[in-house]
C-alpha cells in the first residue's frame, strides 16, 4: 500500500464524516508459517493480507465495516455510518467514549533479527534438522508435530480527534511437540518460544526438544492421579496461563461494564487473595508476544495494576468501558485484525515477584503436584479447567514421579485465595497460539509468572 | 459482467502460461451479524471479504501462497513457486471435473432479509429472557452471510457455488449467591431460520432447570450427555478416524478398518449431504464430491475422513473431507456434518429409567486431552442432577472423567430417537454408563 496517500486519504475522509466519532484502521501483512508432521513438511505457505476496519458511532448506535480492497474505504465509511445510524434508535443506554489526549506517532519498534530478512530455506532448514533430531531421539517417537509461522504488520490507526498511529507489528511462534506412541496409546511432549522482536528466540532448541522427547517417552509409563483435592506448585508457564485464564479475563471492562452484578462482584477494592499477591498487565515488555505501544483505539498501552497487595485495584479496559464505568483507559482495547472491531484484550499478564525462595514452596508439601506446564486451559469467568502436559507427584517435599491426565479445576476466586507462596524469581514465559475472545483468536499475548503454590486445588484424573 | 473471482481465472491462466499444475481457489462474501450485548444492541456489523489462495506443482514439489484483496495475482503465483521450491513433495493429482451432487446452499430469503427484520429477532429474544428472567444478562446475535466460492484448477476443474448462511444465537447469564449461570443455545445453517422459539425455549428451559442446586458425592455414575455436549466425547473418534493421523501412525484405529470397535447400537456419519445442515456442500474444498460417510457402522469402523493428500498416501479413495479454514490456507481434513444415528428410547424414557446420574449439556475445558486415547474430562459448565428419574437441580463445581472407547464399547445404555440438528450436527442424547465424577467438596 502507497501509506502517505493512505493516511492523508482516510484523514480527510475522517475531517469530513458527520458521526460523532469514527476510526479508521488500515492493515497489511506478510505471514510465512510452515507445518511438518512426522518426518514429512505437511504444508508451507506465505501469505500477504491487505484490509481496513471501521468504525462509527453515531448518538447511540456502533456501525462496523470491514474490507479487503484498498479502493473501498470512502465506501465502506458510508455503509458502517449507515450502520450506526440505523442502531442508534434501537438503544437505550448512550455511549459515552473517555477523552484521550489525540496521538500523532510513528513507532516502528526495534527488531533485533528480523524474520522477513530471513529466506524461507534457512527457517525450514533450521526447523527440519530439529524434526530430525526429535524422530532419531528415542525408538518410541512415531511422530512430531513442528510448527513455525511469522507474521509482519504494518498497521496505521487514525479517528476524527486527530489522533494517527503508525506502528509495526512483529510475531513469531511456534512449537515442536514429540509424540510417543505405544500400542493404542500416544504421548507427548513439547517444547515452544515466540517473541515480537527477535527471531533468534528459534536457534538453540535443542535442550528444549530433547526434554519434550523424555518426556513423551516416560509418560508412557506415567501413572494417573486419582482425582482429589491436591496442594499445586505451579511453574511459570502454567502458573501464568493460570493469571491469564483465571483473572486476566475477568478483568476486561468491556464484560463488565453493562452488567450491575459483576460490577458489584469486581468492585475495586475488595480483596481477592492474599498479601503478596500482585496481578498486572502490560504492554510495555519488549520481546514478549503482548508487546504493545497503542490499542487500537489509538490509546497508549499503559500497565495497569489489577490486584496490588491482595486487593482489586485496576482493569483491561477500552475508552468505551473506562468512561462507562467512570475509570481512565489503559490501552487494552485490541482487535485481531482488519476484520474485526476491538474489544479490551489483555497483553502480557503478570504474577508479581514474592518474596519465597522455590525450596520452601514444596517444603512441607507431603502430597501434592507440580506442574509443569500447561496444555490448554478455558475459563467461565468463575470455573477454571486446565490439562496439565507435564506434571509431577510431590511426596514428602519433593517432585517425584511423573504422572498423566492431570487436569486441574476450580473456583477462580477461592483458588486465587489459597495462593499461599510465590517464588521471588519471574519466569518469562512465551507460548505460541494466543488468546481467544468470541471470534477474535488468537491473539499474541505473553504471561510472565513466578513459581506459586495453592493449596486445595480440585484435580479430575481417573487413576489407572 | 465482470464478477471479483474473474480474478481467479487470471491467476490459473498465469499458471497454464507457465506451464504448471496448479489450482486456484477463490472465496468471497458479505457477512452481516447483528449484535446484543447486556441486554442491548450493541453494533451491527458489515465484512466484506474476498481472498484467493494459489497452489502450484513445480518439480514434483507442492508450494501454497494466499493474498485477500484485488489485484495480487501474479505475485501470488510467483510466491507459491518460491515456496514450491522447498515445498512438500506431491504425493496426489488435482481432481478433474466429474458429476457433482446438487445441493442447495443458497437461500434468497436470506439475501432479502431487511435489516428491520434482523433487529426485531434479536430483540425479541432479549425481551423473551428478560421477561422470564429480569435478572438475566442477555447476549444474542443474528447473523446473515451471502459469498460465492470458485475453485479452479489446471485439470479443467471449474466450480462455482453461491452460498447463504443464517445463525441466531442467544446466551443468557445469571449472578448468583452461589455463583454464574452460563445458558445460551443457537441455530442455522445455508437456510433462513424461520423460527427462533426453539432456541428461546431451550435457554428458558435451562435457567429454570439451573434454578434449583444440587449436590453429588465422588463416584462413577451414569451420564446422559445432550446434543450440545455430545461433541467433546465424539472428539477422540474423529480423531482417531482422521486420514493425517491413520498415515502417521498414531491412530490407534490404524489397520482396524472392517473391526468391531463400539457398541453396534452406535453409528457415527459424516455427511455432507444432509441439506439442513450448515456443512452441507457439492464438492468440498479440492474439488471432489461430496458424500455421505459412515465413519463408526453399527460399532464397525468403516471409513476414515480423507482428503486429497492422506487418500493418496493411503492408497484410499478421497471421501470429500478437504476443507479450508478461508482462502488463507491449505486444505485439511475436517468433517462436513456429523450424524449420529438415532436409538429408540425416547428421552423422557432415558431420563425417566436413572436411578442416580448427571445430565450433562456442556462442558469446560474438554477439549485439551490427548484424543488419540480416548480419555475426556472436563469440568461440567452446564449439568444436572437425576435422581430417581428426576431432574433434581443443577451440579456445580464438578469434572466428569471417561475413556470414550471403553464407554462406547461396553458402556453404552441407551441413545434417544429423537435427535436436535444445530448447525452441522445432528445429535440424540447419548446415556454412557461409568463415568468417573468428582467434586470440589
Amino acid at each position: 500500500m502507497d501509506w502517505d496517500s493512505i493516511k492523508i486519504h482516510i484523514e480527510e475522509l475522517l475531517r469530513r464524516t458527520p458521526a460523532d466519532y469514527a476510526e479508521i484502521r488500515m492493515e497489511e501483512s506478510e505471514t510465512t508459517s510452515f507445518r511438518f508432521r512426522g518426518p514429512k513438511l505437511e504444508t508451507v505457505g506465505e501469505g500477504i493480507s491487505v484490509g481496513g476496519a471501521i468504525r462509527v458511532l453515531s448518538g447511540r448506535g456502533w456501525g462496523f465495516a470491514s474490507f479487503n480492497s484498498p479502493g473501498e474505504i470512502e465506501e465502506r465509511l458510508a455503509r458502517a455510518t449507515r450502520l450506526a445510524e440505523l442502531a442508534s434508535p434501537r438503544r437505550n443506554r448512550p455511549v459515552k467514549l473517555a477523552p484521550v489526549d489525540p496521538v500523532r506517532q510513528v513507532f516502528h519498534p526495534e527488531i533485533s533479527s528480523d524474520p522477513r530478512d530471513i529466506p524461507l530455506e534457512r527457517k525450514m532448514r533450521r526447523f527440519e534438522d530439529y524434526n530430525r533430531r526429535m524422530l532419531e531421539a528415542a525408538e518410541e517417537i512415531t511422530s512430531t508435530q513442528v510448527v513455525y509461522g511469522d507474521r509482519k504488520t504494518r498497521l496505521v490507526f487514525a479517528n476524527n480527534q486527530g489522533t494517527l498511529v503508525d506502528q509495526v507489528k512483529l510475531d513469531i511462534q511456534g512449537a515442536l511437540v514429540a509424540m510417543a506412541t505405544r500400542g493404542s496409546d500416544t504421548q507427548m511432549g513439547n517444547a515452544y518460544f515466540g517473541s515480537s522482536t527477535d527471531y533468534s528466540v528459534t536457534a538453540g532448541l535443542e535442550e528444549g526438544i530433547d526434554e519434550a522427547v523424555r518426556t513423551a517417552v516416560a509418560l508412557l509409563d506415567a501413572p494417573g492421579v486419582p482425582g482429589g483435592r491436591y496442594t499445586v506448585i505451579a511453574a511459570p508457564p502454567m502458573a501464568g496461563v493460570f493469571a491469564h485464564e483465571a483473572f486476566g479475563h475477568l478483568s476486561e471492562a468491556d464484560d463488565l461494564m453493562e452488567n450491575e452484578r459483576m460490577r458489584e462482584t469486581m468492585t475495586l477494592g475488595r480483596r481477592f487473595g492474599p498479601e503478596h499477591l500482585n496481578i498486572f498487565d502490560t504492554g510495555d515488555s519488549p520481546g514478549s508476544r503482548g508487546f504493545l505501544k497503542y490499542d487500537d483505539e489509538g490509546v497508549p498501552a499503559k500497565r495497569a495494576d489489577l490486584i496490588r497487595e491482595g486487593v482489586l485495584v485496576g482493569r483491561l479496559h477500552s475508552r468505551q468501558s473506562a468512561a462507562t464505568m467512570g475509570e481512565e483507559p489503559t490501552g487494552s482495547a485490541r482487535a485481531l485484525d482488519h476484520r474485526f472491531p476491538p474489544m479490551c484484550r489483555m497483553r502480557n499478564t503478570q504474577i508479581g515477584a514474592g518474596d519465597a525462595e522455590l525450596e520452601d514452596l514444596f517444603a512441607g508439601v507431603d502430597r501434592g503436584l507440580y506442574v509443569v506446564s500447561p496444555y490448554g486451559g478455558q475459563t467461565d469467568d468463575e470455573m477454571f479447567t486446565f490439562m496439565a502436559g507435564k506434571a509431577y507427584l510431590i511426596e514428602g517435599g519433593q517432585p517425584t514421579e511423573l504422572v498423566r491426565d492431570v487436569t486441574l479445576t476450580g473456583n477462580v476466586f477461592h483458588t486465587l485465595t489459597n495462593i499461599d507462596m510465590i517464588d521471588r524469581e519471574v519466569g518469562r514465559d512465551e507460548s505460541p497460539g494466543g488468546c481467544g475472545k468470541g471470534e477474535q483468536s488468537p491473539l499474541p499475548v505473553g504471561h510472565w509468572s513466578p513459581h506459586i503454590r495453592i493449596r486445595d486445588v480440585t484435580v479430575g484424573g481417573g487413576a489407572r | 459482467m465482470t464478477v471479483w473471482h474473474d480474478e481467479g481465472k487470471q491467476i490459473l491462466d498465469i499458471l497454464v502460461a507457465q506451464g504448471l499444475e496448479g489450482e486456484v481457489f477463490c472465496s468471497g462474501f458479505e457477512r452481516e451479524p447483528i449484535r446484543f450485548e447486556d441486554n442491548e444492541l450493541k453494533m451491527m456489523e458489515s465484512s466484506t471479504r474476498t481472498g484467493f489462495g494459489v497452489r502450484v506443482v513445480e518439480d514434483g514439489r507442492v508450494g501454497f501462497a494466499a493474498a485477500t484483496g484485488p489485484g495480487n495475482g501474479r505475485a501470488l503465483v510467483e510466491k507459491a513457486r518460491n515456496v514450491a521450491r522447498f515445498g512438500s513433495e506431491v504425493e496426489y493429482e488435482f481432481p478433474e471435473p466429474r458429476d457433482y451432487p446438487e445441493v442447495d446452499t443458497f437461500d434468497p430469503a436470506i439475501e432479502d432479509l431487511s435489516a428491520d427484520e434482523m433487529l426485531n429477532c434479536g430483540s425479541r429474544m432479549v425481551e423473551s429472557v428478560r421477561a422470564y428472567e429480569p435478572a438475566a444478562q442477555v447476549k444474542a446475535s443474528v447473523s446473515r452471510s451471502v459469498g460465492t466460492a470458485r475453485l479452479l484448477n489446471t485439470r479443467g476443474l471449474d466450480l462455482v457455488q453461491s452460498a447463504t448462511g443464517h445463525g441466531v444465537g442467544l446466551q443468557a447469564t445469571l449472578v448468583g449467591d452461589d455463583g454464574l449461570l452460563h445458558t445460551g443455545d443457537h441455530a442455522g445453517g445455508h437456510h433462513l431460520v424461520t423460527d427462533v422459539d426453539p432456541v428461546v425455549d431451550s435457554v428458558l428451559w435451562q435457567m429454570e432447570a439451573a434454578s434449583r442446586v444440587a449436590r453429588i458425592e465422588d463416584g462413577v455414575y451414569p451420564v446422559v450427555f445432550a446434543p450440545t455436549g455430545l461433541g467433546d466425547i465424539l472428539r477422540p473418534l474423529l480423531a482417531c478416524a482422521d486420514g493425517d493421523s491413520v498415515h502417521r501412525g498414531i491412530s490407534p484405529w490404524r489397520d482396524r478398518i472392517g473391526e468391531r470397535l463400539l457398541d453396534p447400537r452406535f453409528t457415527l456419519v459424516d455427511d455432507g449431504l444432509l441439506p439442513e445442515g450448515s456443512g452441507a456442500t457439492p464438492w468440498d474444498d479440492e474439488g471432489i464430491p461430496s458424500q455421505t460417510t459412515p465413519i463408526i457402522r453399527e460399532g464397525i469402523l468403516e471409513n476414515y475422513l480423507l482428503d486429497l493428500k492422506s487418500s493418496a498416501r493411503l492408497g484410499m479413495k478421497p471421501t470429500g473431507n478437504g476443507f479450508r479454514g478461508g482462502s488463507g490456507s491449505l486444505p485439511g481434513i475436517a468433517a462436513s456434518n456429523l450424524v449420529v444415528a438415532a436409538g429408540d428410547t425416547p428421552v423422557e424414557e432415558i431420563i425417566g429409567s436413572m436411578e442416580d446420574g448427571l445430565l450433562v449439556l456442556s462442558l469446560m475445558g474438554a477439549w485439551g486431552a490427548n484424543p488419540f486415547a480416548g480419555r475426556v474430562s472436563g469440568n461440567v459448565n452446564l449439568g444436572f442432577r437425576i435422581v430417581d428419574g428426576e431432574i433434581v437441580g443443577r451440579v456445580k463445581d464438578c469434572m466428569i472423567y471417561l475413556s470414550v472407547f471403553e464407554a462406547l464399547e461396553d458402556g453404552l445404555l441407551s441413545i434417544s430417537s429423537e435427535r436436535e440438528l444445530r448447525h452441522s450436527t445432528l445429535f440424540p442424547h447419548v446415556l454412557l454408563d461409568g463415568v468417573s465424577v468428582s467434586t470440589g467438596g
